[in-house]
């Protein structure tokens, strides 16, 4: 017996079951017309924060033109009477921001950035939470009693207080807003790995493998992880949506590294003394928002629900 | 006897929190003099170089961090919270506690909010499970889960501050707790409007509070009322499931009886410990909600605090805050051992 | 002893298929079952035979994905597959009891057993009209029951409405008396306790209560003993075959263990594979058992008296009802399977006595 044969073993039920387990996958799928829905935003959305560049170029978040700031190309609606016009024959369908720039523009031009912070916070929250998660779920003893309690310490803070803090103290640059944002992620992640670790520790697989002679980080790298991935996966398709949230709103509160940086909820700060006088800096924007947080969470939602009912078979 | 071993530890671990909790503040707050200077909240700006040194000898604010911090403890230990020098002079202990009032009423309000909504929501998607209200208020609650609480919060102030009014439409006040013109009509008991409204037998004082607070209420119990909605309609699935439904429809019990009496009894476990999570999160202050609406509430404040380096409110209202966290969540876990009756320590 | 022309219950034809993800599950093809007044019929077979969709047909408590493909289910002279959820409501009210297999998951954690059993009662609407009472007075069994529902009666003869708290402190009186009938003791503090304070057994005749206090034409037993131990399954048993004199009720014991059938049943049926393969009654069936199904098994049975080095099994295992095989479900197993038995169904076939097989052999 080696622990190839252990895995092999392990291996070919697994695809069956895979396989039987993707039939379900489908089924359940068709009948949910919103996780299909959310799948293909989010796949817009990846496609767009990629070809972004394409459609507008980078150019534009630098070229001011204060003679046409807070305007709205008004023949379609009028939001308030109090608007002003934009210069005919400009192609503004969302109005220009205080810097006299497109909206659309630095929309499309923001998706990227957004995105990809998202995905960097979420990716290091999960490495770091696979690491010290699966290291105190294997582990246990005191260290893993520190990290309950520095996890309990960290749960303690009320939603943005700790990253505002951080934020303020270390000043504005993108580098610091993502730490200060996964000072608030990464307790839940390693507490996640953590509670998977201790269930999969008890089965019967890890038994052969520890009685084989295998190397326990080999063991909890490429066997453990791998087979608790599915909770992980869906906590980090909810938390893209949540991550995008709070990093906007930390933008939106003031903490942005330069205000004409084209990010969402920078773009949105722009129309806070502006409200009823141009509406549109915080409609679109923060819609903008709402339908990629939705997106995946709608995916997210999706996946839970896909993957749930199957442990319980 | 076991449950009261368990809370007590759970209250060993609650203190150790929140020292924790206090340590990690206060070496932000007051580690970087740079960026915060502790002592700012002391001086003014008329005084000489030697009389900024004097007050900084004075507080300890020269010495190392670990002796500031034990300071920091006696004095709180005295009652003594600082000063804050940006809020009108005042000690930080009468800042924190003259608002935290307002951020009581908007949460109270909010979670009534949310759990009006969100229960019903949830329930009427388990029954309808799989068919287009389900889906619909799938829709809903992960909206609402998705929404940017800036955004909503002035999408709702545009609506029926704005629009209405241009509408002609009695409109909803855009912020405030109270309107100008009734402020200070009523005697102050408890520090919230609404009930201090009641209290005095003002009912258009009442009237203009509950007025006030709608919004900013159904702000924030818009992003919540989704979860909340999906966690009941998981746990009233997850009943429905149970062999003991299958045994109460056996016995030829009407749906109804089925439904509130076995069902729901089980499937409204975990949506009450959530609530009780909910409220405690809101009571450490929505500081964005507080923001856009002018609530001058315990959040609204701390941002300022932020940006001025007030370690002095910081501490105090991290403080509370953990400590409404973590009692709650005590609560809450003592709660469950109370509604299901399986549950032993 | 039966009346044979008044069948209580009977099944014609019943055929139920599952929708799941891998694919339609044929659970039932076809099954016929008749149910007499005062009888004990024992519905036997493996796991996964239908027993227990046959069960749950009757009392038309299948879950959502479960089709009715055709057949009847004549209870008193109506279609139960028929009637609305009002109708059916009101048959398992008072017509039809059921109780389950595992008391622990199927009685309500969060709420008192006296709760659970009171509205047993409770759902009786002939039980509040005074009328119907006295009728229903005689024909109880127990000397107890009978005596103490003429008391009330007679009491409540002046008001015909009661409150809900009059009607609360009646069912809790009937609630303790149901409790000693199935032997329990200390009913009053039964009552206010909740059932993971009670024992397996304990549990179990809360259960048979519940049942009873309904009063039924027809108890359905779904594998009552399977999860209690050997001892308490002889208790339960023993209680079982004190109940049935004294309850004018007709069982269908649904089990997977044909000496429980052979100690409580007065008819047993054998089920395979979503059919019903034989029906004959219990010394018949032991003596002279026709279809090679029923003869397996009671080959497998060790007996006491004569050891043997090598346990009977039978060859093969139950098929997949997604796509069973055709003709005679039963044929890839069957040592007498002949050409025919591949292609058509078998149809049932009255021996004689009452015992009826399911096969070509005959």
């Amino acid at each position: 017996m080696t622990e190839q044969a252990v895995v092999s073993d392990t291996r070919e039920s697994e695809t069956k079951a895979r396989i039987a387990e993707l039939k379900y996958a489908i089924y359940l799928m068709r009948q949910n017309p919103l996780v299909l829905a959310g799948s293909l935003l989010v796949i817009f959305f990846l496609f767009l924060a990629l070809t972004a560049t394409l459609f507008v170029s980078p150019d534009s978040a630098v070229q001011l033109d204060f003679s046409r700031s807070y305007c709205w190309s008004g023949s379609s609606f009028s939001w308030t009477s109090l608007e002003a016009v934009c210069p005919t024959g400009s192609f503004l369908p969302l109005g220009t921001d205080g810097y006299g720039r497109s909206v659309l523009s630095m929309i499309v031009l923001a998706i990227p950035l957004d995105l990809s912070i998202a995905f960097i916070i979420v990716s290091i929250a999960t490495a770091f939470g696979v690491l010290v998660g699966s290291v105190a779920g294997w582990v246990g003893g005191k260290f893993d009693e520190a990290m309950l309690r520095i996890t309990d310490i960290f749960f303690a803070f009320p939603g943005l207080v700790l990253a505002l803090v951080f934020a303020a103290l270390f000043g504005r640059t993108i580098e610091t807003l993502t730490i200060a944002v996964l000072l608030v992620w990464w307790p839940t992640y390693v507490r996640l790995v953590r509670g998977q670790v201790l269930v999969e520790k008890e089965k019967t697989y890890v038994e052969a493998l520890r009685a084989l002679g295998v190397h326990p980080p080999r063991i909890v790298l490429f066997h453990v992880i791998p087979n608790s991935i599915y909770p992980i996966i869906v906590q980090m398709s909810l938390d893209i949506g949540g991550v995008i949230l709070t990093f906007s709103a930390l933008m939106f509160l003031g903490f942005s590294p330069s205000p004409a940086l084209p990010e969402l909820g920078n773009l949105a700060s722009d129309g806070i003394g502006h409200v009823f006088t141009a509406p549109w800096l915080i409609v679109f924007p923060g819609l903008t928002i709402l339908v990629i947080a939705l997106a995946f969470n709608l995916v997210g939602d999706g996946l839970r629900d896909i993957l749930d009912p199957r442990l319980r078979r | 006897m076991k449950i009261y071993e368990y809370i007590i530890r759970r209250l060993a671990l609650m203190i150790f929190v929140l020292f924790g909790v206090s340590a990690i503040v206060f070496y932000l707050a007051r580690g970087f003099p740079a960026a915060f200077a502790p002592w700012a909240q002391y001086i003014t700006y008329r005084m000489k170089p030697s009389q900024i040194q004097a007050v900084i000898k004075a507080h300890g604010f020269d010495q190392p961090l670990y002796i500031q911090y034990l300071y920091w403890l006696k004095d709180v230990f005295h009652g003594d919270w600082g000063y804050s020098n940006w809020a009108n002079g005042l000690p930080t202990y009468e800042v924190f506690a003259s608002r935290f009032p307002f951020t009581v009423e908007l949460t109270v309000a909010a979670t009534i909010l949310t759990v009006a909504i969100g229960v019903p929501l949830g329930i009427l998607s388990a029954l309808k499970n799989n068919t287009a209200a389900d889906h619909a208020s799938r829709i809903i609650a992960l909206t609402g889960y998705s929404t940017p609480a800036y955004w909503f919060a002035y999408i709702l102030q545009l609506v029926f501050f704005y629009y209405f009014y241009t509408w002609g439409l009695p409109n909803l006040p855009s912020g405030g707790v109270i309107s100008q013109s009734l402020s200070g009509a009523v005697p102050t008991v408890t520090g919230l409007p609404i009930i201090d409204g009641i209290i005095a037998g003002n009912l258009a004082y009442t009237a203009d509070a509950f007025a006030h607070v709608i919004l900013p209420a159904f702000n924030l119990s818009f992003i919540s009322l989704g979860y909340l909605a999906r966690i009941v309609r998981a746990s009233m699935l997850e009943v429905l499931r149970q062999d003991y439904i299958i045994m109460a429809r056996s016995k030829g019990l009407s749906e109804r009886i089925v439904i509130y009496r076995h069902a729901l009894r089980n499937a409204l476990i975990p949506a009450m410990t959530l609530t009780g999570l909910f409220f405690a999160g809101l009571l450490g202050g929505a500081i964005i909600t507080e923001t856009v609406f002018s609530w001058p509430g315990v959040g609204n404040v701390s941002l300022r605090a932020v940006f001025q380096g007030d370690s002095n409110f910081l501490l105090l209202y991290s403080l509370v805050t953990a400590l409404i966290i973590v009692a709650s969540n005590l609560v809450v876990d003592v709660m469950y051992v109370f509604l299901d009756p399986r549950i032993k320590y | 002893m039966e009346v044979k022309d008044e069948v209580l219950l009977e099944t014609r034809d019943l055929t139920v298929n599952f929708h799941t993800y891998r694919g339609e599950v044929k659970a039932l093809d076809h099954v016929q079952l008749q149910l007499y007044p005062h009888e004990v019929l024992a519905l036997v077979g493996e796991s996964g035979c239908g027993k227990s969709v046959t069960a749950l047909t009757i009392l038309g408590l299948l879950p959502q994905n479960a089709h009715i493909l055709e057949g009847q289910v004549i209870f008193k002279g109506q279609d139960l597959l028929k009637m609305t959820s009002e109708q059916m409501r009101d048959v398992r009210a008072e017509g039809i009891a059921a109780i389950f297999q595992d008391p622990m998951t199927f009685l309500n954690p969060v709420l008192k057993v006296g709760v659970q059993l009171k509205e047993a009662f409770l759902v009786q609407k002939h039980l509040w009209s005074a009328e119907t009472r006295s009728k229903s007075a005689t024909t109880a069994g127990d000397a107890e029951i009978r005596g103490f529902l003429l008391e009330k009666e007679s009491e409540k003869e002046a008001s015909r409405h009661e409150s809900g708290r009059e009607r609360e402190k009646i069912a809790e009186e009937l609630s303790k008396d149901i409790l000693k009938l199935v032997r329990l003791p200390d009913p009053e503090r039964i009552l206010s306790q909740f059932p993971h304070e009670l024992s397996g057994g304990m549990r179990q005749r809360c259960m048979i209560a519940m049942a009873l206090a309904r009063r039924p034409s027809i108890i359905v037993a779904d594998e009552i003993t399977t999860a209690l131990d050997v001892t308490v399954q002889a208790q339960i048993l023993t209680l079982l075959k004190e109940l049935r004199d004294t309850i004018d009720a007709s069982s269908i014991l649904i089990t997977h263990d044909l000496s429980i059938a052979a100690e409580t049943a007065d008819r047993i049926a054998v089920m395979y594979a979503g059919h019903v393969v034989e029906v004959a009654t219990t010394i018949e069936l032991f003596r002279n058992p026709y279809h090679p199904y029923t003869q397996l098994l009671l080959k497998c049975i060790p007996d006491v008296r004569n050891p043997v080095t090598h346990l009977e099994s039978i060859s093969g295992s139950v098929p997949d009802l997604i796509d069973p095989p055709t003709g005679c479900r039963f044929h890839p197993r069957c040592p007498f399977a002949m050409e025919v038995c591949t292609t058509t169904k078998p149809v049932l076939k009255d021996i004689g006595n009452g015992h009826m097989v399911h096969c070509h052999l005959y």
